[in-house]
């Protein structure tokens, strides 16, 4: 906006846009190149705002009725409040905040990518995380069998069609193929029957050996050694 | 379309999210969990009529063709099929932010995107 317009506004402008000029030039220039922003009503934001701290005299009908007005006079009080919160803290913690702000950040990177529920819409995801520990309890539940890990990922060239790659560790008192096979069966049928989440292929990765617990009538396992 | 109207259609999809059965909780985006982070502010501008947290789950915005388009965060508890609870979730929240519009004389079409991030 130039301090000195020489060019008055003509006769033939758009009434709305004459009136909002008309209400703008009430106020100073400064207060309208320091507040920048015209609410859609003609008056400058800094102006409700004042006016809503008592520095701009008292409100007036059209503050008061105003929707525009009223609003940026509620989102002052919000950002007061929230200024008020913060200065009452005696001593800011910004390494608290920080860690915060970090565990935020990485429990949202924990969820890994999304992956598309079986639908036609495709707008039904789960996260990664979510689907293989499911995935990975399933595979728990084949005797001799502790899933280690487990990730599923899109197939080449198909959204919503997946692919599992699940490691585990297995006892050696029964053949590998026999074991693996029935972790790829338990694994594609939780997929489908609890998940809903269309896979195409399971690898299995046996990494470990388990030794059979010592404890008598126990049948859990331990890790013995990779 | 004011601050507080989006506030509302958040807030009807988040209550139809929640009444699905099985629905645990909704998960709050990225920017919603940072707010949270800085707990202390973000707790003196929900205490205004913002009421941001009970949506936190809640994403939504107009897309150009003026439809709106949600996402909707949810944890679902682990004893019921996945997929057909999100089919679920996404017709009552479709239908409940739809219901809104029209009573408001804003009807638009609604899209609806669940995202399941945990099973407990």
């Amino acid at each position: 906006m130039a301090l000195d317009d020489p060019h008055p506004p003509s006769g033939d402008e758009p009434a709305g846009l004459s009136a909002v000029r008309g209400e703008a030039s009430m106020y100073s220039d400064a207060e309208l190149l320091a507040g920048g922003e015209l609410l859609p009503c003609g008056r400058p934001l800094g102006h409700a705002w004042q006016q809503a701290r008592g520095a701009a005299g008292a409100s007036d009908e059209h503050s008061s009725r105003c929707p525009h007005c009223r609003e940026a006079v509620e989102g002052l009080t919000a950002l007061d409040r929230a200024t008020r919160a913060l200065r009452a803290e005696e001593r800011p913690d910004g390494h608290s905040l920080a860690t915060r702000v970090i565990n935020a950040v990485r429990s949202e990177v924990r969820l890994g990518t999304m992956l598309l529920l079986d639908d036609p819409d495709h707008d039904l995801r789960i996260a990664e995380s979510a689907a293989a520990k499911v995935l990975r309890r399933a595979a728990d539940t084949v005797p001799g069998i502790r899933a280690a890990s487990c990730r599923v990922a899109a197939a080449k060239g198909a959204h919503a069609v997946h692919v599992v790659v699940i490691t585990v560790a297995a006892t050696l008192d029964q053949p590998l193929r026999g074991r693996a096979e029935a972790v790829r069966q338990a694994v594609l049928h939780s997929a489908e029957h609890l998940l809903g989440l269309a896979v195409t292929s399971v690898d299995v990765e046996v990494n470990a050996v388990l030794g059979r617990s010592r404890v008598p009538g126990d049948d859990r396992s331990e890790l013995s050694e990779r | 379309m004011t601050g507080s109207d989006r506030e509302n259609i958040h807030r009807a999809a988040a209550r139809a999210a929640l009444a699905v059965p099985g629905v645990v909780a909704l998960q709050p985006v990225l920017a919603d969990r940072l707010a949270l982070a800085a707990s202390r502010v973000y707790e003196a501008v929900a205490a205004g009529t913002i009421g941001r947290q009970e949506a936190a789950g809640v994403h939504g915005e107009i897309t150009s063709a003026g439809a709106w388009h949600l996402e909707v965060r949810c944890i679902l508890a682990g004893d019921h099929r996945v997929v057909d609870l999100a089919r679920r979730v996404r017709e009552d929240v479709r239908t409940a932010v739809a219901a809104y519009l029209d009573q408001h004389g804003r009807a638009a079409p609604v899209n609806v995107m669940v995202t399941v991030t945990r099973i407990v």
